[in-house]
């Protein structure tokens, strides 16, 4: 930020879109949008200090394997609880199968019964 | 959208001159800010070990796809079983409830004579009313 001045600065507006992204961001992030700005400015200038030896490609590289951290933290996380659900699924089911025993065993005994009681 | 408030954001010319997708790069370095606020430079000067790192993460992430995916099917599967014997135990259940009536009626004829326990009957049918009927509006 201290060389701002000695610098020369393309004023970029953020399109409609971004504009909306980024709204969205800060209050998904609960941080203020030129608080986003900031930081994606502080960045900027950094980066702009080491053009020749830091390519896009590379950043973008370095920010898609973030993302693909992330991608597999959650997906670990989902699969943990996917299990839980499947276990209880069979669990239930074995459930399901003994009612299911017990009801037409149950429904016999009353049937037998019903018979005799309409013969009345 | 309260106000008409328009953003901007200075990107030094060192930058903006040799990339041609400014827009790309901003939409991205929006989408990851929070990556980029952690973000130092020393990161990125070795380009051969980000590129090992990105390969092995997508590598990883494929296998863990793949993972999940099926777990993914084995669930829907054993969900659509789940239902199916649900919704069989509960038809069952319900035509247990008719005979249940005529049990009422033979109960009111052969009373004691009868050698099922009819309120341990009772009570078993309530069980199942109480999971198979009821469950649908307690539980999932």
């Amino acid at each position: 930020m201290t060389s701002r001045s000695s610098k020369k600065y393309v004023k970029y507006e953020l399109s409609y879109d971004q504009k909306r992204k980024l709204l969205k961001l800060s209050s998904k992030h609960n941080i203020d949008p030129e608080n986003i700005i900031l930081i994606i400015e502080g960045f900027f200038d950094e980066w702009s200090e080491n053009t020749n030896t830091i390519r896009w490609e590379t950043v973008l590289t370095y920010l898609n394997t973030k993302i693909f951290e992330k991608r597999i933290n959650n997906m670990a996380d989902e699969i943990v609880e996917i299990k839980k659900k499947n276990n209880i699924q069979k669990k239930m089911q074995f459930e399901y199968e003994d009612d299911y025993l017990a009801l037409i065993e149950l429904g016999k005994a009353l049937e037998s019964l019903t018979k005799i009681g309409d013969k009345s | 959208m309260k106000k008409k408030q328009n953003f901007y954001i200075h990107i030094p010319d060192t930058i903006s001159e040799p990339i041609d997708d400014i827009e790309g790069v901003v939409d991205n370095f929006l989408s990851n800010f929070m990556y980029l606020e952690k973000l130092e430079l020393d990161d990125l000067t070795n380009e051969e070990n980000l590129e090992k790192e990105f390969n092995k993460l997508s590598e990883e992430f494929n296998k863990i796809s793949q993972v999940y995916g099926k777990l993914r099917q084995e669930y829907g599967v054993l969900n659509f079983h789940g239902n199916e014997l649900f919704t069989r135990n509960t038809l069952t259940g319900l035509k247990l409830g008719l005979v249940m009536g005529k049990l009422e009626k033979a109960k009111s004829i052969w009373g004691d004579q009868l050698t099922l326990d009819y309120n341990a009957a009772k009570e078993l049918i309530q069980y199942f009313f109480d999971r198979y009927l009821k469950k649908s509006e307690d539980d999932d």
